[in-house]
């Protein structure tokens, strides 16, 4: 499926951290593709390993203790892993940038906030100091800040601020992808709101592709076209926003979707996912959420479910559909 | 409702009229303002700077040349002529305390600037790279440092002779083990902040990272260090004077006038309390003006 337009593809990445307790599986055999202008939400629990398929993508997984194992990235047809640290590091903040989630630490303390995204314009960009301040200022008003802030240090701004800086900082440089690490889960909720729509606002006004992390299901309805639901570091359901919220199919986004408070419902209770993750440093053979799933039968214990396509790139991996879908061929 | 004014909100008031709008102060701005307020800092601060400044001035404060012999008048105590009296020599002893300052106080600096540098840049990158080339790094300033730093500083003037810029050396190897330390500690508080994952993510390469994104964060350890360091290093450059080593006879310097002192002990008492107590007072209100920097360094006291 050698698709061109696409701007990324990940193919059967497994990436693993190997510590002195054992062998973390964090993300298993995941694949996916962003086209141009897309974006997309990735969902699951803490610890899922989607913060680790983010840092994959930008090159910045910590190494030891991570191991990329198998796979690669394509972005604009070149595959990342080939890369060298030089031509990573002029692909960084230039190509593909990256919001982290907590802005009152992901500001240098001691540079002002025009320093900070002067530097990156300055890194990318043939400029002088005054060209790149001019830029900063005006990605400053992009974010809505005012322009005579540009001096101020980062402990003078609030955190819905600082967010905004941190993307002025990730979107100075035009990147084509965007990878925003949960970046509303440090603010509280109005100014989520506020940093959502800059969000959305300036990915379509700039064509930015994006890649949003969340454990949210709103915000991924709210600014993504696509959706994937990662569980112990795989994609075992994915498709666009419409398909996955309409249809959920597996038992695990199911059981996600049933766990949200409904306004219209009448039910007393939530019902939240019995059990807890599996260990990744210990996944079993079969399907990882076989000790949580309310559907499970004797068949899911013989060897890893396949992926199927339910129609229109709506996929799941689940031993459920196996039949009843044209099966993907399973693991390779 | 007409606004409460009190004391404090009236010196803000005053404080806000006398900067310009959209005032902001920069985080060293703001220690340096914290820094102010600490009396005892103060007062080590304006010592130091008399100090220097006598320093500078010298040859206009002083009736009499520093290494002139006048044999007509050797062990005079204190008096109008001689304000701290005269050696045994007849060399007037103010003169050598002023032109001393000129030779203890910038080798004391020097030193301590030196070993900064040196021993600062193999910290920053031992820390930063970590793994085998930090052990390697820091196995050897474990050694360097089971020396006792005056026994090394010893040593090295004894391979390579007198001399204040041997003395220089001596000091700096002997120090550079500990500033080494002291910066790969501050560098490894502040290596795992987000934000420098953040300037890894906007593409910069190790020495930006290293030295614009971690140093200046990592910089208040280190400059108290430095001005101890300072001190330190006065008293072992006295210290070793008095042995008499490193620099030689007629240059006036606080340790080897303690050391010629010695014999006139009971006879000319002033003759050794003079460049003691002025040693003294140096390393005193160098150590001062480092606590209090330490204060306003210290973002937890904010």
């Amino acid at each position: 499926m050698g698709n061109n337009d696409n701007l990324l593809e990940l193919k059967n990445v497994i990436v693993h951290y190997e510590t002195q307790d054992g062998v973390v599986e964090a993300v298993n055999n995941v694949s996916f593709s962003l086209k141009k202008g897309e974006s997309l939400g990735m969902v699951g629990e803490t610890g899922a390993g989607k913060t680790t398929i983010a840092l994959t993508i930008m090159g910045l997984l910590p190494k030891p203790p991570a191991h990329v194992i198998r796979g690669e990235i394509r972005f604009k047809g070149e595959n990342l892993f080939d890369k060298s640290v030089k031509q990573m590091r002029a692909i960084r903040g230039n190509d593909i940038s990256m919001i982290f989630q907590d802005p009152m630490t992901a500001l240098n303390p001691v540079l002002t906030v025009g320093d900070q995204i002067a530097e990156v314009v300055r890194l990318h960009n043939k400029m002088t100091k005054a060209e790149a301040l001019d830029k900063a200022k005006e990605m400053l008003k992009t974010v809505g800040i005012p322009e005579e802030r540009v001096s101020d240090y980062p402990h003078q701004f609030s955190g819905g601020m600082k967010q905004r800086v941190v993307i002025a900082i990730a979107l100075a440089c035009n990147p084509e992808l965007l990878i925003a690490d949960e970046p509303t889960t440090a603010l509280d909720v109005t100014i989520q709101a506020q940093v959502l729509q800059s969000i959305k606002e300036l990915k379509e006004k700039m064509g930015t592709s994006l890649i949003f992390i969340t454990h949210d299901f709103g915000i991924v309805a709210n600014i993504c076209e696509k959706c994937a639901v990662i569980y112990a570091g795989e994609i075992i359901e994915m498709g666009t926003v419409e398909q996955v919220f309409r249809h959920p199919s597996h038992p695990y986004t199911i059981g996600l979707f049933e766990s949200i408070p409904k306004l219209d419902g009448d039910e007393e209770r939530l019902k939240p996912i019995p059990g807890l993750m599996s260990d990744p440093m210990d996944l079993p053979q079969y399907c990882s959420f076989y000790d949580r799933c309310m559907r499970r039968c004797d068949s899911c214990k013989n060897g890893e479910p396949a992926v199927v396509d339910l129609g229109d790139g709506h996929i799941v991996k689940c031993k459920l559909f196996e039949s009843n879908g044209n099966a993907e061929g399973g693991q390779e | 409702m007409s606004k409460i004014v009190t004391p404090a909100i009236e010196r803000q008031m005053k404080i806000n009229k006398r900067r310009p709008v959209g005032y902001i102060a920069s985080p060293f701005k703001e220690a340096w303002r914290r820094l102010a307020r600490n009396k005892t800092a103060v007062a080590g601060l304006i010592v130091i700077a008399i100090f220097i400044i006598v320093a500078i001035i010298a040859p206009w404060i002083t009736k009499y040349d520093p290494t002139a012999q006048d044999y007509s008048c050797t062990l005079q105590p204190p008096s109008a002529e001689h304000i701290f009296g005269t050696d045994n020599y007849g060399r007037d002893i103010f003169s050598r305390i002023v032109y001393g300052a000129r030779v203890s106080l910038p080798i004391g600096l020097l030193c301590a600037i030196c070993s900064l540098v040196t021993g600062g840049v193999i910290g920053i990158v031992a820390a930063y790279f970590g793994g085998l080339f930090e052990d390697i790094i820091m196995r050897l300033c474990d050694i360097i440092q089971a020396i006792p730093p005056m026994l090394l500083a010893i040593a090295v003037l004894a391979a390579l002779g007198n001399g204040i810029d041997k003395m220089i050396i001596a000091n700096t190897i002997a120090l550079i083990p500990l500033y080494a330390r002291i910066s790969r500690a501050a560098i490894y508080t502040v290596k795992e902040n987000d934000y420098i994952e953040a300037g890894r993510a906007i593409g910069a390469g190790n020495l930006r990272l290293m030295f614009k994104h971690m140093l200046p964060n990592a910089l208040g350890p280190i400059i108290v260090t430095t001005t101890f360091g300072v001190a330190g290093c006065i008293l072992v450059v006295s210290s070793l004077s008095y042995l008499g080593l490193g620099i030689t006879a007629p240059t006036p310097e606080w340790g080897s006038m303690l050391s010629n002192a010695r014999e006139f002990l009971t006879s000319a008492p002033y003759y050794i309390i003079i460049p003691g107590v002025m040693i003294m007072i140096t390393v005193f209100a160098i150590n001062l003006f480092g606590d209090g920097l330490r204060d306003a360094l210290d973002p937890r006291l904010k």
